[in-house]
C-alpha cells in the first residue's frame, strides 16, 4: 500500500467528479447522479489500481487504498457543492459563471428540491450521505483488484473462440431480431411508453451483433448462411419498424453512406480529410438547386422535364467529383498535419460561400421543397423509402469500396498510407492515386449529400458545418478506419444512439472527442477492426502471442 | 535486347523529369494566374472605392495589434511542432481556456474595484489577469500533453493527430457545457479603455493596443532569451534536434517536452486575455478560428521557425485587415482570405517565408 500514491489517484478522481459536476450532468441526471457518481468512484477506483506491474496487494492493503481513493474524491465535491449551495442560498444565481449549477443541480447532488436549496435548508445530510457512498465505492473497488485473478481475463479472451462462444455469438443477432419481433405482437406491453424506443435499440443491437456475427463465422458455407438471413431481416425490417424508428434508421444510413466514402480517403488512402462535408454539401445544394421549384437557378431545366431525384443524381455525383479532384489539386503535395488543416479550411469556405453567395445559393434563407425520389411511380419521400434507398446507396458503395480495396488501385492506396516515398519508389503514380482517392470520396458524399437533400425537403448552410465532418471522422475512427463493418457500427454508436438517449445528445461533440482520444490510446484499430490494420498496429503483440502458443 | 531496356529505363526517367517540370510549369503558372487577377482585382476595386489614408494607416495599425496576438499563439504552434513534429490541434482551445481564466480574474478585481482604483491597484489587476490566464493555460496544456499526446508519442502519425482533434473538440465542448453557450463579456478597465489620437491625422491609437503590443513584444523577447540563453532552451533544442541524441546526453525528454507545452500554452494564455480584451467577448468556440490562423501564421513564416512565427502571424494580421478592404469583399470573407493564403503558402512555399527549419520531408 502506497499512502502517496493513493492520495494521488484520489485527487485524480476528485477532478474528474468535480469536471462532470461543472459539465452538469447532475442537472440531466436527476437524483440519479448519486448512484451514478457512486459507481464512477468504484470503477475508477478498480481501473487505477489495477494495473500495477503485476504487483499483487492483500485484499486489506487494496481495500484501505480503495478508501482513501473515496475519501479524497469526495472532499473536491464537497466542497464545491457547499460554496454552490451557500451562494444559491444567498440569493446568487451562479448560473451566470458556471451555466449548469442552478439549484435544481445542487438539490440532485444533496437530494433537497429546489425550494430548499434557495432556502438555505442543510444540505448535511445529502452530503454525508455521499462521501459515505463514495468511500465504500472505493474501498469495494480497490478491493476487487485484489480479488480478481489472472485466470478470468484469459478466459473471456478465450471465450469468443470456443465453440460455444461462437455459436452463442452466430445466433445472438437472430435472437435480439425476435425480441424486436416480441415487441410488435398484440398484448405484450414492454417498457411501456419507451415502446418504439427499446425497440429501436433491439434493431441497433441486432445490426451490430449481426455484425460480430458475420465476423466470426467460418468463412464459406456458414458465412454465406448467416449473411444471407441477416442481409434477409434487414431487408424486412424497414416494414416492420414505426415512422420514428424508420427516421433514426434512415439518418443513420447516410451516414453509413458518408462514412465508407471517407473510410477510403482517410482509411485507405490515409489523407486524413477534415473538410469532407464540403462535398456533401455540395451535393446536397447541387440536387437542391436543380430541383426545387423555387431554386434561383436553373428552374427545373424546362428542356428536360424537371429534375427528378434520378436525373439530379448523376449531376450532383459529377460535382462532387469535380470539387474533389479541384480541392485535391493544390493539396497534393501536402502531408498529414498540413493536408487536415486546408481540408478543414476548405469545408469553412464552401459554407460560408454558401452562407454568403445569397443570389446563387438562397444564403441563411436555404434551398426550400427539394422533390422526394420516386422509382416506378412509387413515392420514396418518407423514412421508410429514405431508409431502402440509403440501403440500396450503401450496399452499391460497400460493393464499390470492396472491388477498389482489392484492386491493383486498393493496394496502391494501402501503400501510399504506409509510406509515400517507398510507395513513389514503387512505380506508383501518387498524383493520379490521390486524385482517384479523393474524387471516389467525394462522389460518395454528393450521392450521401443527394439523398440527404431530399430527406430534410428543405436544406440550409447550417446543416453542413464542421461538425459534420467530425461526426463522420469519429464513426470511421471508432468502428475501425478501413474496415466497412465499422462503418456500419460507428454509425450505429455515434449517429444512431445519441437519437434514443435525448440526454446524452447535449454531450454528443464532448463525448466523441473524448472517445477519439481514449480510443487512439487504448485501440487505435477501432471496434471492428480491418484485418490488415489490426495486424499493422498489434502487429507486436500477435506475434509474440503466436510465439507463446507455439 | 540490353540497350533496348536501358534505353526504355531511359525513357522512363526522363518521363519522370518531364512529369516533374510539367507539374513545376502547371504549379507557376497557376502563380502567375493567381497574381495577376488579384492585382487586376486591387486596381479595379480601387478606382471604385476611395478610403482615405487615414483609413489604411488606422487599419494597419489594427491588423499589426492582431498580429501581435496571432504571434503569442503562433509561437505555441510552432515550438511544439519544431520538438514533436505534430501539430498541437487543441491549442486553440488552451487559448480560449486561458482567456475564461481572465474573465473570471477580471470580473474578482472589478467587484474588488481594483481596476478602476489608483494606476498602479488597476496595472497590477491586469498583470494579474494576464498571469491568470497564463497559469489556466499552462495548467490545460500540460494535462493535455499528458494525457493525450505522450501515451502516443511512437504510434504512427495520424494516431496523434486525431487524438488531438478529439481533444481540441472535447475542450471545446467541455466549455460549452460549463460556461454555456452566451459569449462573457470583457469590461475593460478604463486604464486600458478608449485611445490617444495622433496629433491632427485623425488616426486613433486605442490604449488596449498598445497594451497588446507591450505585452506580446516583452513575452517574445522573454521566450527568445529562454530558448537561446538558458539551459533548458538548449535542452530543447538538442531535443527538437536529436531525440534519442540527447537522452543520452542526460536530457530527460519528457521533461523537456513537458516544459515545451508549457512554455507554448502559457504564451497562448496570455494570447487569450489579449484577444478578450481585443474583442470584449469570450465564447466556448473563440479559440478555434483564431487557433487556426495562427497555425496559418506559423506556417507562413515556417513552421519550427520562432522568428518566423511572430513575422508570418504579423504579415498575416495585417492581410486580413487590409484585405477585404483592398479586394472589396465584404468582412465575412477575412477568413477566406486567411485559409486561402495558408493553401497557397503550402503550393508555392510549403517551407514559409522565412524557411522551414526542417526539410520538407520531414513534414
Amino acid at each position: 500500500m502506497n499512502f502517496k500514491e493513493s492520495i494521488r489517484l484520489g485527487l485524480i478522481t476528485s477532478g474528474i467528479l468535480i469536471f462532470l459536476d461543472l459539465i452538469g450532468l447532475p442537472l440531466t441526471s436527476g437524483s440519479a447522479i448519486v448512484f451514478i457518481f457512486t459507481i464512477v468512484v468504484g470503477l475508477l477506483s478498480f481501473l487505477m489500481l489495477r494495473n500495477r506491474n503485476g504487483e499483487r496487494s492483500t485484499l486489506l492493503n487494496a481495500s484501505i487504498s480503495g478508501s482513501i481513493i473515496g475519501a479524497i474524491s469526495s472532499i473536491g465535491i464537497v466542497t464545491i457543492t457547499t460554496i454552490f449551495a451557500r451562494l444559491q442560498a444567498d440569493g446568487i444565481r451562479v448560473n451566470k459563471v458556471f451555466a449548469q449549477i442552478l439549484p435544481e443541480h445542487t438539490g440532485a447532488l444533496t437530494g433537497l428540491t429546489k425550494v430548499e436549496v434557495l432556502s438555505g435548508a442543510s444540505i448535511w445530510p445529502g452530503i454525508l450521505k455521499l462521501c459515505i457512498l463514495f468511500i465504500v465505492a472505493g474501498t469495494i473497488g480497490g478491493g476487487l483488484t485484489a480479488l480478481q485473478s489472472d485466470k478470468t481475463s484469459s478466459r473471456t479472451k478465450q471465450f469468443s473462440s470456443s465453440p460455444y462462444g461462437r455459436y452463442a455469438l452466430l445466433v445472438l443477432p437472430f435472437l435480439l431480431f425476435g425480441s424486436f419481433m416480441l415487441l410488435k405482437v398484440e398484448g405484450v406491453q414492454i417498457g411501456g411508453e419507451d415502446e418504439n424506443t427499446l425497440g429501436l435499440l433491439l434493431v441497433f443491437l441486432f445490426i451490430s451483433t449481426a455484425l460480430f456475427a458475420f465476423r466470426g463465422a467460418r468463412p464459406g458455407n456458414e458465412r454465406k448462411l448467416i449473411s444471407i438471413a441477416i442481409v434477409f431481416l434487414i431487408l424486412v425490417l424497414p416494414q416492420l419498424t414505426d415512422l420514428f424508428q424508420n427516421a433514426v434508421l434512415s439518418a443513420v444510413i447516410i451516414f453509413v453512406v458518408m462514412g465508407l466514402g471517407l473510410n477510403i480517403v482517410v482509411g485507405y488512402a490515409g489523407l486524413l480529410d477534415l473538410g469532407y462535408v464540403a462535398f456533401f454539401g455540395i451535393g446536397a445544394y447541387t440536387f437542391g438547386l436543380l430541383s426545387a421549384p423555387e431554386s434561383f437557378v436553373l428552374v427545373n431545366l424546362p428542356a428536360f422535364g424537371g429534375v427528378t431525384f434520378w436525373s439530379g443524381l448523376p449531376i450532383a455525383i459529377l460535382a462532387g467529383v469535380i470539387t474533389g479532384v479541384l480541392l485535391g489539386i493544390p493539396v497534393l503535395r501536402m502531408r498529414g498535419d498540413y493536408l487536415a488543416i486546408v481540408t478543414l479550411g476548405f469545408g469553412e469556405i464552401i459554407r460560408l460561400l454558401l452562407l454568403n453567395l445569397r443570389d446563387f445559393t438562397g444564403g441563411p434563407g436555404g434551398v426550400l421543397n427539394i422533390p422526394a425520389p420516386i422509382v416506378f411511380g412509387v413515392d420514396l419521400g418518407n423514412p421508410k423509402g429514405i431508409f431502402y434507398l440509403g440501403m440500396l446507396f450503401s450496399g452499391i458503395v460497400a460493393f464499390i469500396t470492396i472491388r477498389l480495396r482489392d484492386s491493383r488501385l486498393g493496394r496502391s492506396w494501402i501503400a501510399l498510407r504506409e509510406d509515400e516515398d517507398v510507395a513513389r519508389a514503387m512505380g506508383i503514380n501518387l498524383v493520379a492515386i490521390k486524385l482517384l482517392a479523393f474524387a471516389t470520396g467525394a462522389a460518395f458524399a454528393a450521392a450521401a449529400g443527394a439523398l440527404y437533400a431530399s430527406r430534410q425537403v428543405n436544406i440550409f448552410p447550417d446543416n453542413f458545418t464542421l461538425l459534420v465532418s467530425i461526426d463522420v471522422l469519429s464513426l470511421i475512427i471508432i468502428g475501425g478506419l478501413g474496415s466497412i463493418e465499422g462503418v456500419v457500427l460507428g454509425s450505429i454508436a455515434l449517429i444512431g444512439l445519441p437519437e434514443i438517449l435525448r440526454s446524452v445528445n447535449e454531450y454528443r461533440i464532448l463525448t466523441f472527442g473524448a472517445l477519439l482520444v481514449v480510443m487512439m490510446i487504448l485501440r487505435p484499430e477501432g471496434l471492428l477492426p480491418s484485418a490488415r490494420r489490426q495486424r499493422e498496429l498489434r502487429g507486436e503483440a500477435i506475434a509474440e502471442s503466436g510465439i507463446a502458443s507455439e | 535486347m540490353q540497350t533496348s531496356t536501358k534505353s526504355a529505363s531511359r525513357k522512363k526517367i526522363l518521363g519522370g523529369i518531364r512529369q516533374r517540370t510539367l507539374s513545376r510549369i502547371l504549379i507557376y503558372s497557376f502563380g502567375i494566374i493567381i497574381t495577376s487577377l488579384l492585382i487586376w482585382r486591387i486596381v479595379v476595386v480601387a478606382e471604385q472605392t476611395s478610403y482615405t489614408s487615414q483609413y489604411w494607416v488606422s487599419q494597419t495599425i489594427n491588423g499589426l495589434l492582431l498580429g501581435g496576438v496571432y504571434a503569442l499563439v503562433a509561437l505555441g504552434y510552432t515550438l511544439v511542432y519544431g520538438i514533436l513534429f505534430m501539430i498541437n490541434f487543441a491549442h486553440g482551445e488552451v487559448m480560449m481556456i486561458g482567456g475564461f481564466a481572465g474573465y473570471f480574474t477580471l470580473q474578482i478585481f472589478t467587484t474588488l474595484g481594483w481596476t478602476e482604483g489608483p494606476a498602479y491597484l488597476a496595472v497590477l489587476s491586469i498583470l494579474l489577469v494576464i498571469a491568470a490566464g497564463m497559469v489556466a493555460s499552462v495548467l490545460t496544456g500540460m494535462t493535455l500533453e499528458r494525457i493525450a499526446y505522450r501515451p502516443l508519442r511512437t504510434a504512427p502519425r495520424l494516431v496523434p493527430l486525431i487524438s488531438a482533434i478529439g481533444a481540441s473538440f472535447f475542450l471545446q465542448y467541455a466549455a460549452l457545457r460549463i460556461f454555456g453557450p452566451s459569449p462573457v463579456n470583457y469590461r475593460k478597465p478604463t486604464l486600458i479603455a478608449g485611445g490617444w489620437s495622433l496629433g491632427e491625422t485623425g488616426i486613433i491609437v486605442t490604449r488596449t493596443g498598445v497594451l497588446i503590443a507591450v505585452i506580446s513584444t516583452l513575452m517574445m523577447i522573454g521566450l527568445f532569451i529562454i530558448v537561446r540563453r538558458s539551459k533548458i532552451g538548449r535542452a530543447m533544442r538538442a531535443v527538437a534536434e536529436d531525440k534519442e541524441t540527447a537522452s543520452l546526453m542526460g536530457i530527460d525528454i519528457d521533461k523537456v517536452i513537458a516544459f515545451t507545452f508549457a512554455l507554448g500554452s502559457a504564451l497562448a494564455g496570455a494570447g487569450g486575455v489579449m484577444i478578450g480584451f481585443h474583442n470584449t467577448l469570450m465564447k466556448f468556440n473563440t479559440g478555434f478560428i483564431p487557433g487556426l490562423k495562427a497555425f496559418t501564421a506559423a506556417v507562413l513564416g515556417g513552421i519550427g521557425n520562432i522568428p518566423g512565427a511572430m513575422f508570418g502571424a504579423i504579415l498575416l494580421g495585417v492581410l486580413e485587415a487590409l484585405g477585404p478592404s483592398a479586394l472589396g469583399l465584404p468582412t465575412e470573407y477575412k477568413d477566406v482570405i486567411a485559409f486561402s493564403l495558408l493553401v497557397l503558402v503550402l503550393i508555392f512555399r510549403p517551407m514559409g517565408l522565412l524557411g522551414e527549419v526542417l526539410a520538407e520531408e520531414k513534414a
